[in-house]
């Protein structure tokens, strides 16, 4: 199947290519101060939701700025890791479907620590106390 | 002769790759969309692992199509948000200048 792998490789770098503009985008221009897209649930609710803060965390951690970006979205930033590692799998699978194994990303507990710490997060950032506070964007 | 398909690496039927399970992707739509369908997709890529565990091949190929699912709508309606905000930021941009230049 040389062109569906074919197509496959093209749809990816178009991927790669669109990641890496906004990552550009992201580096240059601070979501502070830009009108960058507010998050719907903010804006209607006035609760944060588990995304708010990630555009500022993603700015701040292309700046090196770990503890700022953690202080933005925690969860953001802890998930860090496992989108790198986990994309890098995720791709392979793409390019070679049959490639695809149960690897760690298949692990119960890992599913089950990012449902939970999903929710507890979001709880948390919407109470009105110090750790509230911290983990509010 | 017996088949038993409960072998924790051995999901499918065939002895084929295990379903896409989302996680990834819609732990991306979760910090990124704002929006509550992400969450969804975690929960039904959770399940995925936890049914391919058990060696449910059919309860993991059913979470793997409804995790798919959330994500997707996750990401377009997403997308459409930040389509609509952008073309909003437009619209009431070009008023304001109307309105600037008309004084």
């Amino acid at each position: 199947m040389p062109f569906t792998s074919r197509s496959r490789a093209s749809v990816l770098s178009l991927g790669i290519l669109a990641g890496l503009a906004l990552a550009l985008l992201y580096f240059r221009l601070d979501p502070a101060h830009y009108p960058f897209p507010r998050c719907p649930v903010n804006w209607l609710t006035g609760w944060y939701c588990p995304g708010c803060g990630t555009q500022r965390a993603l700015h701040a951690l292309l700046h090196g700025q770990l503890v700022r970006a953690a202080g933005l979205n925690l969860l953001a930033v802890a998930c860090v890791p496992l989108l790198l590692l986990g994309g890098l799998l995720e791709v392979q699978a793409f390019l070679r479907p049959q490639s695809r194994h149960v690897s760690w990303l298949y692990q119960p507990w890992l599913g089950w620590t990012v449902v939970g710490s999903t929710l507890l997060f979001t709880a948390l950032r919407n109470t009105p106390t110090p750790l509230g506070s911290w983990l509010a964007p | 002769m017996e088949q038993t398909y409960n072998s924790t690496m051995n999901t499918s039927p065939a002895g084929g790759p295990p379903p896409k399970n989302w996680l990834v992707e819609s732990i991306l739509v979760t910090i990124f969309c704002c929006l509550p369908f992400g969450i969804v997709g975690i929960i039904n890529a959770a399940n995925v692992n936890s049914s391919i565990a058990r060696g449910d091949y059919a309860g993991a190929l059913d979470a793997s199509q409804k995790a798919g699912k959330w994500t997707k709508i996750g990401f377009f309606v997403g997308l459409g948000g930040i389509v609509l905000y952008i073309l909003f930021m437009f619209v009431f941009g070009g008023l304001a200048m109307m309105n600037a230049a008309s004084q």
